[in-house]
């Protein structure tokens, strides 16, 4: 595949590894919606598009981004599509039906799976996904491996005109090592118009014959499977260990740890698993005595294997879940400890180990709002409303920085649950609540447009009485700040529509629909007040706008430009210690002093100027204050 | 593997510059031909959380540092440091900067860092202790208190032949600031031996 031509060796993150093998491969389509631990494929796609030419987008959600890339492949490109693991959750349904069609091009759907929920609400494990839907899963062995894999998994889609799941992790994503770098041999960036109801329009005649289809075609992928060039045997002898996608890595490194390599040990990789590469599998079984495959997860190739080996007739032990743990991520001393288990062997990580009794002296330091986080003023805002308003709330929250809302002390995300979840759920708690209970949804700008719009329209329809708090910080701030449908610009800074939230609310037919600054806290607190008040007294659904840009976001530029922060400090004459600047409002940047008066801490203090409407003692005051510069960018 | 892969965990709070860090590391290990596999592992990225990032020089297939196994530890934060502990060994070289972060939460209890020292004294650990945040001030700016403790780690002697001082002054200078970065590294790689030395009373022996 390689041409040779302008090599170039890079470190790379694995997920910059994998948006370069699509380029290797041809790109001509990438959409995506952000998710940790996929961001970075498409961040770096938009970086390399000006040089090939390729298109690029953030979609506004995972199932728009996966029709589109899904189009784009029907229209004859190479497309790929990105997306965190619960992202595919939202794509599911276009995704299943993508493998009865087919595409023209081909069409690479690329889901993170997150082990260990590094970021996320839960740890499925995707490659499920593939066994159900007739759709292949490729994944890397190793770090180093998922450029080529990449590629591999573009040739696969291409050959059979089918879908393909490449399937990477956090660990896979998040990791740098050498690349080399080719230039691609060509790319086509532009499609055809393709009118062939009969294959892309499924309605029950059509479909049913593409199940045939489908099934048909996935045999003949079975076949090709049992010769895909990332699978492979290593060593020889009577035991079986069998590493599947990226715990062939762990398990490599885990051999190593005990020092048995090349004692009777007989090693299957496998990338290419779904379908079961089962000629492969014949071979690797051939004369062994017991077999133990290592994956993370669900065992998901173990059930598949055991099925395939009854069906063969084998009659030996085949172990998987009983050694390797069901739970969180795969580490080279988790699978250490099943493999010494598994061969009756001594554990030899044990021994080497120091006390670790401080461990529960250390505070924890979860990821918290950053200083100046608009979300903290809106929370700190809120609360005091409602109280003044007689309401008690119930606090539906969402996915997004604002998450970190339910540490204390403001513990106001009484659920969470996936993206668009807090007004789903206000939806349930409205018709079921009285008695000055309300329920209150908080979502993000980005959250809003993904899938806040049509809960919001089911809550307008059905008369369900809600406070809506939408936190417009301009961006998609928890995925490193990606702009949406209401930016107003693209990924490279260029203009862009922006869509209006409150003209979108107001046309939605939201009656009361306000706006606020939460950096000016008593004026927040007054709007806010007003919209409990609407709640309560008409039991209609009430709408309220933060705006303020993402601060971490802003406090970038302002760095990158020279432009100098405003700064505030504390007047030690007046402060009393009382605490409320750094317990009640937790501004990371003010902190308690010996004496529990407060300081601010000039290298992380931007300036916000919260805590002077904060403070009831009028100790804070402003040092530089905001230049022309520093407020144009906001 | 354990003989010939150096396993490197670095470890701090997130804005502290760990990511630039590992990538000066990776820049250098590129420069020179030596294989580098490292895992960036943090929550929900730069909000002030843990950060840990596992380096792997040599034949390494898997990113993460087996517990028990790191040889050196470089903690841009006291209470960072000992957070990762699983990592060490009695034969781990544990490289630390003596500040401490409080973590932003409300009414914690934070350790006294005579009682961190004194722990890791009594469990026979083999530990450093810089005042980097003086020396990064000294260079010029408290933002290259990562570059001080890139210094002590080079000084340290555990880095293979090929990713020498020079090495990492040449990629150190092209970075932005460059020349108040080298200065900072060039004052870590100094102040660690000098503290080795006993030129520097170290924290260790100045418990009571
Ligand atoms: C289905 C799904 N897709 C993507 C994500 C990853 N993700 C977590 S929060 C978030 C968006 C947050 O943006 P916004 O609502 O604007 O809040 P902010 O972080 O800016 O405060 C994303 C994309 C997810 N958790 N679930
Ligand atoms: S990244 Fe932006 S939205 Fe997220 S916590 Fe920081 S300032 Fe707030």
């Amino acid at each position: 595949m390689a041409t040779g031509t302008g090599v170039k060796r890079l470190i790379l993150l694995g997920n910059e590894a994998i948006a370069y093998g699509a380029v290797e491969a041809g790109l001509g389509f990438a959409s995506a919606y952000p998710g940790t631990p996929s961001t970075e494929i498409i961040e770096t796609l938009f970086r390399l598009a000006p040089e090939y030419g390729f298109y690029v987008e953030w979609s506004a959600n995972e199932k728009v981004a996966l029709e589109a890339a899904y189009g784009a492949a029907i229209g004859g490109l190479n497309s790929l599509v990105a997306m965190k693991h619960v992202g595919v959750n939202v794509a599911m349904d276009p995704l299943t039906s993508s493998a009865y069609t087919g595409v023209e091009g081909s069409f690479v759907i690329v889901s993170a799976d997150d082990p260990g929920m590094w970021s996320s609400q839960n740890e499925q494990d995707n490659r499920w996904y593939g066994v159900r839907s007739y759709i292949p899963v490729i994944e890397a062995g190793t770090v180093a491996e998922l450029k080529e894999v990449t590629k591999a998994a573009f040739e696969v889609s291409k050959r059979f005109k089918h879908p393909v799941l490449l399937r990477t992790t956090t660990r896979l994503s998040h990791s740098r090592c050498v690349f080399d770098v080719y230039e691609p041999e060509g790319i086509r960036r532009w499609g055809d118009i393709v009118r062939r109801p009969e294959k892309y329009s499924m309605v029950p005649s059509v479909a049913r014959r593409l199940r045939s289809e489908m099934l048909r075609r996935w045999r003949d992928i079975e076949r090709f499977m049992e010769s895909f060039r990332f699978n492979w045997l290593e060593g020889d002898g009577d035991i079986l260990l069998i590493g599947v996608g990226a715990s062939y890595g762990v398990l490599k490194d885990s051999i190593d740890v005990l020092g048995i390599q090349g004692h009777g040990i007989r090693i299957l990789k496998l990338s290419g698993f779904i379908p079961l590469p089962k000629g492969l599998l014949s071979k690797a079984f051939d004369g062994v005595s017991r077999v133990l495959i290592v994956e993370e997860l669900e065992p998901v190739i173990e059930t598949l294997i055991k099925a395939w080996a009854f069906d063969m007739g084998y009659n030996i032990p085949i172990f998987g879940k009983k050694f390797i743990p069901l739970e969180g991520e795969l580490t080279i001393e988790r699978v250490v400890s099943g493999l010494a288990r598994f061969l009756g062997m001594a554990n030899p990580l044990i021994e080497n180990r120091v006390s670790n009794d401080v461990l529960e002296e250390l505070p924890p330091r979860p990821p918290n709002l950053c200083p100046g986080c608009p979300h903290r003023g809106s929370f700190y805002s809120l609360r005091k409303a409602l109280a003044k308003a007689g309401v008690r709330p119930i606090y539906n929250g969402d996915i997004g920085c604002y998450s970190l809302g339910i540490l204390p002390p403001y513990r106001m995300q009484d659920t969470l649950v996936d993206m668009g979840s807090s007004i789903g759920f206000a939806n349930g708690f409205a018709h079921i609540l009285k008695d000055n209970k309300v329920p209150v949804a908080i979502i993000g700008d980005s959250t809003f447009f993904h899938s806040g719009l049509p809960a919001l329209v089911n809550a307008i329809y059905n008369r369900a009485p809600m406070l809506v708090v939408i936190l417009d910080n301009r961006v998609t701030a928890m995925t490193g700040a990606q702009p949406h449908p209401g930016s107003g610009y693209f990924q490279d800074g260029s203009k862009a529509p922006r869509i209006d939230l409150e003209s979108v609310v107001k046309g939605m037919g939201v009656e009361f629909v306000v706006k606020f600054d939460p950096f000016n806290i008593n004026d927040s607190i007054e709007k806010l007040y007003e919209a409990a008040k609407y709640v309560k007294e008409r039991n209609a659904v009430a709408v309220a706008i933060a705006e303020r840009a993402c601060t971490l976001y802003i406090v970038a530029q302002a760095r990158r430009k020279g432009i100098e922060l405003p700064l505030y400090a504390v007047d030690m004459d007046r402060c009393t210690g009382c605490g409320i600047c750094y317990n009640a409002f937790s501004c990371p940047a003010i902190l308690p002093l010996d004496d529990k008066r407060a300081y601010i801490d000039p290298s992380l203090c931007v300036g916000c100027g919260e805590c002077v409407y904060v403070c009831p003692h009028d100790a804070f005051y402003e040092v530089k204050p905001w230049s022309k510069e520093y407020t144009s960018l906001w | 593997m354990s003989s010939d892969v150096l396993n490197i965990l670095l470890t701090g709070v997130g804005g502290q510059g760990i990511i630039t860090l590992a990538k000066v590391i990776g820049r250098v290990s590129l420069n020179r031909g030596v294989n580098i596999l490292m895992a960036e592992t943090h929550g929900m990225s730069q909000r002030g959380g843990s950060v840990v990032v596992h380096v792997r020089l040599g034949n390494a297939s898997y990113p993460l540092i087996p517990k028990g196994l790191a040889d050196v530890i470089l903690g841009l934060e006291l209470i960072e440091t000992f957070r990762v502990l699983d990592y060490a060994s009695r034969d781990t070289i544990i490289i630390a900067n003596e500040g401490v972060v409080r973590p932003a939460l409300p009414n914690i209890k934070m350790p006294s860092r005579d009682m961190l020292i004194r722990y890791a004294r009594d469990s026979g650990l083999n530990v450093v202790y810089l005042n980097a945040r003086e020396l990064a001030e000294r260079a010029g700016d408290p933002i290259t208190l990562n570059m001080v403790m890139l210094g002590a780690l080079v000084a340290s002697g555990v880095l293979p032949d090929e990713l020498d001082i020079n090495a990492f002054k040449n990629v150190i200078i092209s970075l932005p600031m460059g020349d108040i970065n080298l200065r900072a590294f060039e004052y870590g790689y100094d102040a660690f031996h000098r503290i080795v030395s006993g030129d520097i009373r170290s924290l260790q022996d100045a418990l009571p």
